[in-house]
Order: C-alpha cells, then structure tokens, then sequence
C-alpha cells in the first residue's frame, strides 16, 4: 500500500472528481462530503509519504512500471514532499471553509461543477508537485490552470470574466513559454526526466539553446507566481474569484508554482548554472526586492480589503524569490519556511476577507468601521495573522523573515536584507489600516449604525482560527518545522 | 515550587490573567479581581526570587528552541531583577489606580484596556528577564504592538494619529534593533549575554560603532532627543496608560535595553575604546538639556511631564556614558528611582483630570486646598526629581556626580548642574501654582475633591517608597545593582 | 547622655506640627526647640562618631563633635530658640513654622555632618525649608523671590555636589577637610559662594530677605549664610583669593547697605558685609583667623537677629519699612528702640558689645594678607555709617506720621522677651568677651579693651562721624537703590524662557511639519502609483510639449495633465489585463537574443 501512495495521490482525487460528478447527478448534497473526504485521505497519504521520505529518504515511483527516462516517474523528496504536506493541508482547510461560502455565491447548479474543478484543481497541484518528469509537470500546470480560469469564472460576475480572461491570456503566454523551454532543454539533451536533465545539462551549459530554455522557463514560471512586474494577472483574479477558490489559489497554486520554479532553478540547473554560468541570481534578487516594495506599496493604495491582499501577496512572493536570489542554505530556508507561513497567514487573512464579505456583502475598507466589535473572532483571526504578516515575533511570519534577513546578511547583501526590513515595516502600513478600522474605527464615528453583520457560521470559523493559530505555533515551536525544512534547503543546494 | 521554573511562572501569570479577562470581561468586579490577584501573584513569585538572586545566583531556564542566534530562554540576573521588581510593583499599583481611573471616567472598552495591560507586563517582565537579545527583541516587539491599543484607547482622531506616530516611531526602531541583532549574531555567532560584553575584538571599530548607533536607534523606546516624538505625542492615552509608558514599562524598557547592551554586549572597556562614551554623552547631555527647555514652557501639565521624563531618561544614558563604576550604578539606580518618583507625578495628573478636569497648569490654581493629600504628593515628587531630599532622587544625582569626576569628565557636571536647575524652573511654578496661588473665582473648585481611596492610596504609596528608598537605598536596589555592577566589571566571576 | 544628632530632634518635631493647633502648637515648636539646645549644649564634646552606611561605598557620619561643632550647633541652637520664642506672638501657619523647624534642624546637621555628602543632604534640605519659609509667609512679591531663591540655592547645591564628587574622587575620603584643587576646587566655592552671598552670588539675600514675614526674616537671616561660614571654617585651609572676596563683599555690602531706604534690605546687605568679614578672616587660613571667623559669625547671628527682630517690630507696628517714612520711634517703642540701639552699636563695633570683640580679632587676622585690613577698616567705616542712619532716620528723629489705623506701640511680649535676650546675651559677650574666646577651637584670646582696640575703634567712630558731620546727605532719607546684578540674572531667565517658548518649539513645529509633508507626499503617491507616475511623466514633459507642438495641442495637454491633477487619487488608468506584461515579456526575450547574438 505504502509503496503505491504516490500514484494514488493522483488517481484518486481524479476518481473521486468523476464520482462528485455522478453523485451530484442523484443529489447535490453528496459532492461537499466526497471532496471533504478525498482531501482529507490525501492529506493522510501524504503525511506518511512525508514521515517516510524523512525516515527513507527519497522515494521514486515509476508509473505503469515504466523506468525512466521512457517511462514517467513520480519523485517525492524532502523538498516537494513537504510542499506536498502543505498543499494538502490547506486545500482541506480551504474544503471545510468552502461549503458555506459556495453555497453564498455560486448558483445551485453550478456547485457540482464547482467541486468537481476544485478537485482537478487539486489533482493537477499534486501532480505538478510530485512529478518527476518535467513534460509530465506542464501538463499538470495547464490541468491546474483550466480549472483556475473556470473557478474564477464561476463568480459570474462581469469583473470575474474579465479576470478570468486576462488570466487565461497570461497563463496561456506563460505555458507557451514553458513549453517552449521543455522543447529547447528536449533538444539540448534528448530527455524529459528531470534527474536526467540535472545530470546531462552540466555538458551543455554553454549552449544557448540552454540559456533560451533557461530564460523561457523562468519568465513563464515567473508569470504563473506573479512575480512583478508580470503580476498583472493577480489582483483581478484574487479580488473577483469566490471567497473559497481566492483562498485556495492564493495559497495552494500560488506555493505549487513557486515549487516548481524553485526545483526547476535549483534541481534541473544547479547552482552553479544560476550563479556562475548564467548570472541570474543577481538580477532575481533586485526584482524581488523591487517586488516587495512595490507590491507593499500597491497594497497600501487599495481600498478593497480583499484587493489589499491580492497586493500584499504580490509583496510576499517577493519574499520568496528573495530567497531565491540569495541562494544559500539559510536564505533557501527562509525562502520555504515562508513557503509555508505565507500560505498559512494569507490563507487566514483570505478566509477573513470572506467571511466579511458573505457577512456584510462588501469588502470596502470604508464599510467595515467597527466591524471588530460585531465578529471578534474573525477580526482577531485578522489581527493575529496581520501581525505574522508584519513579521511581529514570536509568529512564523517573522520566523522566515529572520531567516532570510539572515542569509542575506550571510551573503553580504547588507543593501537589500535592509530593503527586507523596510518591507516587512510597509506590510504593517496595510495590516494596520484594516486594524485601525476594524477595532477603533467605530467609537466618536457619527453614524453609529448598528453593524448589519454577526459572527460568521462556525464552518467558516474554525479552519479560520486554525490557520490564525497556526501561525502563532508554527512560530513558536519552529524549530519543529525546520525538521522538515532544513533537509529539504540542503537538498536543492545539491546536498544530500 | 523549584526556582528554576519561577521566571517562567512570572511571565505566565499575567499572560494567564490575559486570557482570563476576556473570558469574564462582562462582569467588572470579578475582570478587576484577576488583574489584582495576578499583580499580587506575580509580585509574590518576583519575590521569591529576590533571595537567590540577592544570594548572588542567578536563575537561567531555557524555554524553546527557537532560530540561529538565540533560542527563547531567560536568564534571571540582580540587574533584570532591578527593572522586574520596580515593574511587579509598579503594576500592581497601577492597577488599582487604573481601576479606580477607568470606573471614574466611565471610560469604554474597559476589558481591551486590561487585557492589553496584562500582555505588555508580561513582555516588560520578559525584556526583563531575557537570556539573550533575540528573546530581548521578541519581548520587546511585543511591548510595541500591544501597548497600541492603550495608546489609542480614546479613539479620537487625535489619538489614532498619535496612534499611527508611536507605532512607527517604535516599530522603525524595532526594525533596526533586529538589523543589530542579526549583525551582532553574525559577528561573534552569539547574542547571550555576557557580563562585561562579549563583542570586543569580532569586528571594526567601524562596524562596532555603526552597530552601536543601530542599537540606539533600535531602542527608541528610551526616547532620546532627536526620536523622542512619539512621547509627547502618547500623551492623548489616559493616565494610568501614561503611567504605564513613562514608569512602568515601556521608555524603562528602553533604557534597561541600552543599559543591558552597554553592559552585557559590549562592555564598558569595549566601549571606551571605541569613544562611544562620548557619543552617547553628547546625545544625553542634548537631550537633557533641550527636553528640559521644552518642558520649561509647556502648559499642559501630562506633556510637561512628559518632557521630563524625556529629559530624565537621558540621565541614565549620561550614567553609561561615564563608563565608570558610579556611573554606571547611577544609571541602574535612576531605572528604579526615576520610575517611582514619575508615576506618583502622573497619577496625580490623572486625579487631577478625575476629579476636576482639569489638563492645564495655568488651570490649577489652588487645587491643592480642596485636593491638599494630593497636591503635596505631587510637590514631594517634583523636589524629588529636583533631586532634593528627602527622596530618592537625591541618590541617582550624587553617583551621576560621582560618576562623572570617576570617568574623568567633570565637563558633565556642568550638565548636571543645569538639568538640576532646569528641572526646579520648571516644577516649582507648578507646586506654587498648586499649593499657594488662589483661585480666579473660588467658587470654581466647589465640586473639586480628593480622588477615591483606590486612587488616593497608590499615589501615598509611590511616594513612601521612595521616600523609603532615600532612607535605606541598599535594600533591595543598591544591593543588586551591586551585583549587577561586580558582573560586569569582572570584580566576581559569575 | 544620649547622643542623637541634635537635627533630628527638629526634624522630627516637625511632624507633629501639622495635626496641633494654635497655642499648643506655639508651646510644641519651644518645647522642640529647648530639647534641641539642651542636646546641643550637653552633647560632650569629644562625642564617638555616629556612621552609617547610608548610600552603599559611601559612610555617612550623622554626628561628629568637636569645638568648633559645638560652638557653632550651640550658637544656632540657641538662635533658633529665640527666633522661635520671636514667633510665638501669633499664631503661625503651620507651614512656615515647619519651615523654620526645619531650617534650624538643616542648620544643625550640616554642622555636626561628618562627611561631605551629609553636608550636602542638610545643605538641600536648609534650602528646602527656606522655601518654605518664604513662600508659606504669603507676603506681596514673595512667590517670585522665592522661586529666584530656590534656583539660586539648588544651582549652589549642585554646585556643591561637583566640589565634594571632585574630592571624593581626587582624596579617595569624604570627610569634611581639604578639597581637591582645580575644578573640584572651583566647583566647591560657588556651591559655598551661593550660600555665603559671594559677589555676584549674593543677590538673593537683598531679594528674599525683605519679602518674607517678619518671623520669616528672622529665622532667614540666621542660618543659611552662617551655615555656609562655617562650612568655610570647617574646611579650612583657603588661600588669598577667599580672603580677598571676604574683603570685596565685606566694602561691596556696606556700601549697598548705606543706600538702601528699605530696612530689612539694609540688613540684609549687612549680612552680606558681615559675612564678609568673617570669609576674609577664615580666608587668611590662620588659625587666629578661623577663630575670628567662628566669633564673628556667633556675634553676627545675635546682632543681626536682634536688629532683624526690632525690624520687624517696627514693621508690625507701624506697617511702615522705610526710613523715609519711619521717625520717631523712641518715645512710641521705647524697649524696641533700645533693643535697636544695642543690636546696631554692636553692628557698628562699639566697644563693650559683643560686635567689637570678634570685628577686631577679624581685622587683627586680616592683618596676615595684604591689603586687607585696610579693606575691612573702610567697610567698618561704612558700616557705622549706615548703623547711623538706620538707628537715626528710624528711631531718634522727630516722628514723621505712621499708617493711620495703627497705633505704634512697643510689640508683644514674646517679641520683647527675645529681643531683650539677644541684648543681654550681646551686652554679656561685649563685657566678658572670654564668655565667647574659651570656646573657639583654636582658644584664639580677644583683646576687645586693649588699648590699640579702642583706639581702632575711637578712630573708625571718629571719621565715621566726621564724615556725617561734613557730607549734609547722609543725615537724610533718600530712595534707596532697588537694583542690584540680579537685573542681569532676571533678564538671562526670561531669555531663556524666551528661547525656549519661540524659537525651540517653532523649529521643532517646523522639522514636524517638513517630515509629516513627507510622509503626507508619499501616502499621496502611493494611494495610486501609476497615475502618481503618469501625471509625474506629463509634467516632465510639459515644457517640451510646449515648446515642440501646436498651442491647440498643448492646451489638450495640459488639460489632460490638469483632469489627471483634478480626479486624482479616483481616476483610474486603463490598464487592460495584461497588455504591460506582454510588452515587457516580449522585451525581455528580445533583449535576451540581443544578447545571445552578441556572444
């Protein structure tokens, strides 16, 4: 059984999205609890596939038996294995969260649809997070993508078509650009498999059909992470997508993306390629910082809360790719350990928006005077995962950010660990302004209307405060995480 | 109960009372009752610890592993001591008078306002205790954000700018004390405290100095001249808030924070050696003098005193910055000293505004008829930060002398001399105005009384202690700064 | 006998004070200041120090007796009871007699300190309770005078402070003996010099003195200063400069005394000169002239007291102090008057009262310096001059009017009981000097009936008189002279004052407002970064587009340029989906195979 978790990982889900769909044929009520469940067996699986990565150390699956290179191989290591972990946990997260706030916003009958997408949705993220094989990946990313483009669509509002579609433009430029990549990396090689790549492109680092591949596939990746300044896609489709799918590609695909570029960086080139033979760190890490103040200070201008965060997730990509530019163990560490504490608190903050909104039906920053005193737990949710954004010890937020201020002082990049900081201090400038009009918006104001909203339903509430909490705990006892972490920093550095 | 777990029981048992206020916020008395029960519990267990400490131990207990550069441990020493007891007291003090303040003026939001108390003396008694800069910071940063809401507890548009100012004045800081908490980590590969400094010989003069400055910047909270705008601007909080920040914990923090550095980072030989002496002397000197000149013409009494504090405050940077053994005991000793004798000062503005609503100096006109237990208390503590006998300010004043003949810079008496006379110029008009002027129509006062007992009594009781401390200072303070001060001169090996 | 420093008995007296009332509060303070005489005067003379640890590395020594201890504690035990018997003729504020407790106890502990830092811990406290003196008298300009006094005094403290820091340091031992040289020297002199009317620290005497109660006066014009004197003498070892200012104050004084009209401020400039005498003596450094110094302050409390009571019977009486208002006393206020008579010829150094013995040991021990005698003999001129003239235009000219409502009368019993001590206790040392030479430390012996006394004496009397008789004016009132250096002083505070209440704040108004424009301009911006940018752009641009293009172009322009200014931060700018990225992404691979190609 063990041995085949990793091809059950995809196959379920897939089965289970044709069972919803029958299911909901005979009764719509039956489509939450299936993917309830299929998530949450997923989840199960890949805890024990990350335990036993941990304990046995890389596990590789050959599909149908098949040894590479002809055949795909699925490949979980310590690194995709705890993205693995991550993703899941969330999308379970988001799945508890999702029932109530779909059965808000999406008509009836689109629901069945609506679960059976966010089910391939999944599929597609797992797929492309444990894939050995880089073809086999595109094709899990246009999976994960198609079913994006329809979930934001399926607010059925004007805006969320035109964002859909702007995204769908985008992602369609970005694949191209993948594609494109795989064939020139096929060409210079002859294989598909990433192992293979990583230990054939070495030969060829010269060539420039290396370079172009090398170039293509960052810019598409770079697209699908919103990196800025290709963020263009994000604020619309953040803003206009239901509350459950917002989470849910604010976290899972967001992070999934972020994973595949890190371990196309770092695993197919190595190292060496990105710092010596193709410069490029350099330049990534300028962007990034240019992408965290930039991203803070969009964020800062937006008068939609959930418009706010779609900006600030902007920034905190940045964070990430910082990571990514400073290229050693506690930087790479840093940069996963935001990984995760990014999809965690902007998880929260997103179910907040949420909830907000299928409260008060508005997220306008100017509605929401006092809205503290009216659902406290959610505004404390708020307030406690606003406070990991801002990087206010003891929360992971300010864990990850140590870390990579850290590695960059390590480097020697005094200049940009200082834009970091600087960073981390504007994140506070637009947590603070919901703060402010949530907890003391409301005394001395004129229209002391009473606040149409209560506490949301505890459905919404409790994956909620579990991510809030989480962000508290995972801080505190980070030593816990870095387990997983550390071993996975060292792996995409070349070490063991 | 085994020491080794009191530190830790210390910080959780406001944090206990935290999560508790809320829980019963509906109803006052029993809200009250925890904060009380905690403050006298938390008084109790510093206590305990106070023999050991006194013995000449110290208490360290690691809590969590946390990030390269310092794990979440606490270290209890006779210095952290010192600022932990002046804070255990304090709060228990305040809370009665904040009690009693709150229920007075009717204010709203009154379970926030405590829950937030319970968490930042939570953080103080941290900073207090911390084992190495990095939990320093963490305490720290948490003081920051949860003394916001007391800060803006009006919610006036004034108060959320004032609001807005202290957050990024502090938060600003604490950025930068991370920056030389990591720089200090990536130096030497430790930030555990070490008495008499662990720096010396890790880098540059350059860097060392640089370093220095991003501490001072970091500590913000100490309020020295030019950064000490978000003091003033604090002052829209009510009292007991006031008191909170100005004695209790949180410029303390500031100044315990450069203390520590000096002592237990750098070292005072380190120190001399890279002529920070006189940099951080001619910032104090500045700021003593320029904040004393502010207050000199201030109407409003909380901003006056306000500026008194900032000047004040620099009195025990002046005492680090003499780098020699009185000065150094000055400047321990002023923690304490100073937070008495400020907070008998702000409470008595707080009953001022209770009972005659009155925020303006040139409005008291003879308060002190109808208010006399008042009004004396308040001239008792301005004579004492005056530095006149009989309280404790008198003791801070002779080691600063003392202090700066030691460290060979007579220069600074004349600063002391000035501040000396700054400070009567602009307290005795106050305790004139107070005590011996007549009111502009006496029938203004009618309705004036003394404040309630619950306020009345923390106010006699500030000012006994200090009194107390004049006439026998060694027991507990001077003792342990004894201590603190043999550690970090290496006189004994701790 | 118990040996408890005889200030504690004042200071804890004190506390009783405010719960009594009336008569029973009058019997306490005399009861508390017997008890304080009786300790002084029986605690023996060779008593073993009483130290403690008081601030930790530092010993304090509470109580140390010696000769010179005991004669100065006695003399103001002794004062302090009489003032105390001076007040008992009404009732008091309970404050201002706390004050006057307090001053005597303050008084008495920096005499029998034994240390420097206790010195300093009295020294505070006596300024402290001169406040309170001052100010709890209630009377007209008192609060100004008092708050001048107050920073006068603690300016002094600290100064003292440094002095005694810079000995500690530099002799390594507090005890009260010679001080460092150098800063700590200097230091060490203006803390004293405030206390002891130094030229120009002296101002606050002529400023306070006249401004406080009568009592308060009295009480005033005892310790502070003195207390200052024997600090000198219980230090010791002055060199010349000291002498010499002893001399300066002792002429500049006298003669500021001879132009007042004001009669407590006459006296109070008297003080000044006084005190000079005494700081040119002990400034000699002789033993003779630290003994002169010691007798010269015990007499100069009694005259000075004496003359300060009669003073303020005058002024209770007649509601009248100024001489050219006073007249004719002597057949009003008979006993007041001879009380007068007697304090003033002492003043002036007639001999057979107390004034001469001590004046002429002073000048005798001038002698030793240069210059000096000379100095203080002019000075003794002057000073039986304005003696005249206050005893004249006060008492024995023919009566100039009184405040109707007021019937002058010698002054109520208590008053008259202390007066008349005083006289006798001066009319007793004059006789019998050795009363007072047996028990100066140095048993210096007086020579008052010598024959080259009297005839010092004879000859100052004489050109003092002649003077009166050739130069008419001195025999008339005139407007005294009010001003003093501390024009200057006030005129410095009110400069600082200035400084601080405009151009501090306003800078301070200004660098707030230069960062809040700042950070308003930032927020401004980024509330909609690319039209901030856009409209940025356009004006770049504006002149250029003038320049290069049609008016009607232009003008389209600039109106766009203004409808962006209007509706900004709401309007938007069209940024259809991802057009900016296609465009950077195709730039991106561009420049890649531009690149390509060139390697």
């Amino acid at each position: 059984m063990i041995d085949h978790l990793p091809v059950l990982l995809i196959a379920v889900p897939i089965l289970s999205a044709l069972l919803i769909l029958l299911a909901g044929w005979y009764d719509r009520r039956f489509c939450y609890p299936i993917s309830l469940i299929t998530i949450l067996l997923q989840f199960g699986a890949a805890i024990a596939i990350l335990l036993e990565v941990m304990r046995e150390g890389t596990i590789r699956y050959h599909l149908g038996g098949w040894a590479p290179p002809l055949g795909i191989e699925l490949v979980i290591d310590s690194f995709n294995g705890f993205i693995l972990a991550v993703i899941l946990f969330l999308s379970a997260a988001t799945v508890v969260y999702a029932r109530r706030s779909v059965e808000k916003e999406i008509d009836p009958e689109k629901r069945i649809s609506f679960y059976v997408l966010f089910q391939l949705l999944v599929t597609g993220l797992v797929g492309m997070t444990i894939t050995g094989d880089i073809f086999n990946l595109y094709v899990f990313l246009e999976i994960s993508s198609i079913a994006t483009y329809t979930l934001i669509a399926s607010a059925r509002r004007p805006r969320s078509y035109v964002a859909s579609f702007n995204y769908l433009v985008l992602g369609s430029i970005a694949a191209g650009f993948i594609l494109l990549g795989i064939g020139n990396l096929y060409v210079a090689t002859g294989t598909l498999n990433m192992a293979d790549l990583a230990l054939l492109l070495p030969a060829s680092y010269g060539l420039a059909t290396v370079h172009t591949a090398f170039l293509f596939l960052l810019i598409g990746f770079s697209i699908k992470v919103a990196f800025f300044p290709l963020h263009l896609w994000l604020p619309d489709a953040y803003t206009e997508a239901p509350s459950a799918v917002t989470v849910l590609i604010s976290t899972v695909m967001a992070k999934v993306s972020v994973y595949a570029l890190f371990r196309i960086v770092f695993t197919v080139f190595t190292t060496a390629y990105v710092i010596d033979t193709f410069a490029v760190t350099g330049f990534i890490l300028f962007i990034a910082t240019v992408a965290i103040i930039a991203g803070a200070v969009l964020a800062i201008a937006q008068n939609d809360l959930k418009r706010m965060l779609a900006y600030s997730s902007i920034s905190q990509i940045g964070y990430i790719m910082f990571a990514l530019g400073v290229a050693n163990q506690l930087a790479l560490e840093g940069g996963l350990l935001h990984i995760l504490g990014h999809a965690v608190m902007k998880g929260c903050l997103f179910m907040v928006a949420g909830l907000i909104i299928y409260r008060m039906g508005t997220s306008q920053l100017s509605d929401l005077k006092g809205v503290a005193k009216t659902m406290p737990i959610s505004c404390a949710a708020f307030a406690l995962a606003g406070a990991s954004m801002i990087g206010i010890p003891p929360t992971i937020g300010f864990m990850s950010k140590y870390y990579l201020v850290l590695g960059a002082f390590e480097a020697g990049q005094w200049i940009y660990a200082a834009v970091l900081l600087v960073g981390s201090l504007l994140a506070a400038g637009y947590i603070w302004r919901f703060i402010e009009i949530a907890y003391f918006g409301d005394h001395h104001s004129e229209d002391r209307r009473p606040a149409p909203a209560r506490e949301g339903p505890v459905s919404m509430l409790v994956p909620m405060v579990a991510l809030a909490l989480l962000c508290l705990f995972l801080g505190v006892f980070v030593e816990v995480v870095m387990e997983a972490v550390r071993p996975a920093a060292m792996l995409l550095l070349g070490g063991a | 109960m085994d020491a080794g777990l009191l530190p830790a029981v210390t910080i959780a048992i406001p944090l206990l009372a935290a999560v508790l206020i809320p829980i019963v916020g509906k109803h006052e008395n029993i809200r009250e009752g925890v904060t009380i029960t905690a403050a006298v519990t938390m008084l109790g267990s510093v206590l305990a610890m106070l023999p050991p400490i006194l013995s000449g131990s110290r208490i360290t207990i690691p809590l969590l592993p946390m990030v390269p550069g310092g794990d979440l441990a606490l270290r209890v020493d006779a210095f952290g001591m010192v600022f932990a007891l002046t804070a255990a007291v304090l709060w228990l003090l305040n809370s009665f008078y904040a009690i009693g303040y709150m229920r007075s003026l009717q204010e709203h939001a009154q379970t926030r306002f405590f829950f937030c108390f319970a968490v930042a003396i939570a953080a103080a008694v941290g900073i207090a205790f911390s084992e190495n800069l990095l939990t320093l910071f963490v305490f720290y940063e948490i003081l920051t954000i949860i003394t916001y809401p007391l800060v803006v507890h009006v919610e006036t548009p004034a108060a959320m700018k004032a609001g807005r100012k202290y957050l990024a004045y502090l938060l600003i800081g604490g950025i930068f004390l991370l920056a030389a908490v990591i720089l200090t980590y990536i130096l030497t590969g430790t930030t555990v405290f070490v008495p008499g400094g662990f720096l010396a010989g890790s880098g540059s003069a350059l860097i060392l100095q640089v370093l220095f400055l991003l501490f001072m910047v970091g500590f913000v909270k100490a309020a020295w001249m030019p950064l000490h705008g978000w003091l003033p601007a604090a002052m829209v909080a009510p009292t007991p808030v006031s008191a909170f920040l100005h004695a209790v914990a949180v410029v303390t923090a500031g100044v315990f924070g450069i203390v520590r550095v000096a002592g237990w980072v750098y070292g005072m030989d380190l120190m001399a050696s890279l002529g920070l002496g006189i940099f951080l002397a001619v910032i104090a000197s500045f700021t003593i003098v320029t904040a004393s000149l502010f207050a000199l013409t201030e109407d409003n009494l909380k901003r006056r005193l306000a500026y008194s504090t900032v000047s004040q405050l620099s009195y025990i940077l002046l005492g680090v910055s003499m780098l020699s053994i009185a000065g150094m005991t000055a400047a321990m000793a002023h923690i304490p000293i100073h937070a008495f004798l400020k907070i008998t000062l702000f409470f008595v503005a707080g009953a001022v505004i209770v009972s005659a609503g009155k925020e303006c100096i040139s409005e008291m006109k003879g308060i002190g008829r109808k208010m006399p237990v008042t009004a004396l208390m308040f001239s008792a503590a301005a004579l004492g930060i005056c530095g006149l006998p009989p309280l404790a300010g008198i003791i801070s004043k002779i080691y600063l002398a003392l202090g700066a003949v030691e460290g060979g810079m007579p220069v600074l008496l004349l600063v002391i001399i000035a501040s000396t006379v700054l400070n009567a110029a602009y307290f005795l008009p106050i305790i004139h105005t107070m005590l011996l002027q007549r009111p502009d129509d006496e029938r203004s006062l009618d309705s004036v009384t003394e404040p309630p007992l619950v306020m009345l009594i923390p106010i006699v009781l500030t000012v006994a202690v200090s009194v107390w401390i004049f006439f026998s200072p060694s027991m507990p303070f001077m003792d342990l700064i004894d201590i603190a001060i043999a550690e970090i001169t290496g006189s004994v090996v701790p | 006998m118990i040996e408890i420093p005889p200030a504690f008995v004042y200071l804890l007296g004190l506390f009783l004070l405010p719960v009594l009332s009336g008569g029973v509060r009058k019997v306490w303070a005399l009861v508390v200041g017997a008890a304080g005489l009786l300790l002084a005067v029986s605690l023996p003379s060779a008593a073993p120090d009483l130290a403690f640890g008081f601030i930790p590395g530092i010993e304090t020594v509470l109580l140390t007796v010696d000769p010179m201890r005991h004669l100065a504690g006695s003399i103001f035990a002794v004062s302090g009871l009489i003032t105390l018997t001076y007040a008992a003729y009404r009732d008091l504020p309970a404050a201002e007699t706390i004050g006057i407790l307090a001053s005597i106890g303050a008084a008495m502990g920096v005499v029998y300190a034994g240390d420097l830092i206790t010195v300093f811990l009295f020294w505070e406290l006596l300024a402290l309770a001169s406040l309170a003196v001052i100010w709890f008298s209630r009377a007209p300009g008192s609060p100004g005078a008092g708050y001048r006094y107050l920073l006068f005094h603690i300016f002094g403290g600290a100064c003292l402070l440094g002095g005694i820091a810079c000995t500690i340091v530099a002799t390594g031992s507090a005890a009260v003996g010679p001080v460092a040289d150098g800063a700590g020297l200097l230091f060490m002199l203006v803390g004293i010099g405030v206390n002891a009317a130094f030229i120009p620290l002296h101002t606050w005497v002529p400023d306070a003195y006249p401004r406080a109660s009568v009592v308060g006066s009295v009480a005033l014009s005892i310790f502070t200063t003195k207390a200052a004197v024997f600090l000198l003498a219980a230090i010791g070892g002055w060199g010349v400069t000291v002498a010499y200012m002893g001399g300066a104050m002792a002429l500049y004084g006298a003669v500021f005394a001879l132009m007042q009209d004001d009669i407590r401020r006459l006296l109070a400039y008297s003080i000044i000169s006084q005190v000079g005498y005494m700081v040119a003596a002990i400034g000699t450094g002789s033993v003779a002239g630290v003994d002169a110094g010691l007798a010269h302050m015990v007499n100069d409390i009694l005259f000075k007291s004496l003359l300060f009571m009669a003073a303020g019977a005058v002024i209770l009486r007649t509601g009248l102090h100024r001489l050219s208002d006073l007249g004719g006393l002597l057949r009003t206020m008979p006993a007041t008057t001879l009380c007068a008579v007697v304090g003033g010829l002492a003043l002036a150094g007639l001999p057979g009262l107390n004034g001469a013995v001590s004046k002429g040991m002073a000048i005798e021990a001038a002698g030793a310096v240069p210059y000096l005698s000379p100095l203080l003999l002019v000075s003794a001129v002057v000073t039986v001059i304005y003696v005249f003239r206050f005893l004249y235009l006060g008492f024995f000219r023919p009566a100039a009017g009184t405040r109707e409502g007021l019937l002058p009368k010698d002054p109520p019993v208590p008053m008259l009981v202390a007066m008349g001590a005083t006289a006798l206790l001066c009319l007793a040392i004059g006789l019998f000097p050795h009363l007072l030479t047996d028990l100066l430390p140095g048993g210096t012996a007086a020579h008052a009936f010598a024959p080259a006394h009297l005839l010092e004496s004879a000859g100052i009397f004489a050109a003092a008189g002649a003077l009166l008789l050739l130069v008419h004016p001195l025999r008339r009132p005139w407007t005294g002279v009010e001003t003093d250096i501390d024009a200057l002083y006030i005129r410095a505070g009110h400069g600082v004052v200035w400084f601080s209440s405009h151009p501090l704040v306003h800078a301070a108004d200004a660098i707030g407002c230069v960062i809040g424009r700042v950070v308003g301009r930032f927020k401004h911006v980024s509330a909609n970064p690319a039209v901030a940018l856009q409209i940025a752009g356009k004006t770049v641009a504006l002149p250029f587009v003038r320049a290069f293009s049609g008016s009607e172009e232009s003008r389209a322009y600039e109106k766009e340029l203004m409808f962006l200014k209007d509706h900004y931060p709401d309007v938007q700018t069209t940024i259809w989906g991802g057009g900016y990225g296609l465009i950077f992404i195709s730039i991106v691979a561009f420049l890649y195979f531009i690149f390509d190609i060139t390697r």
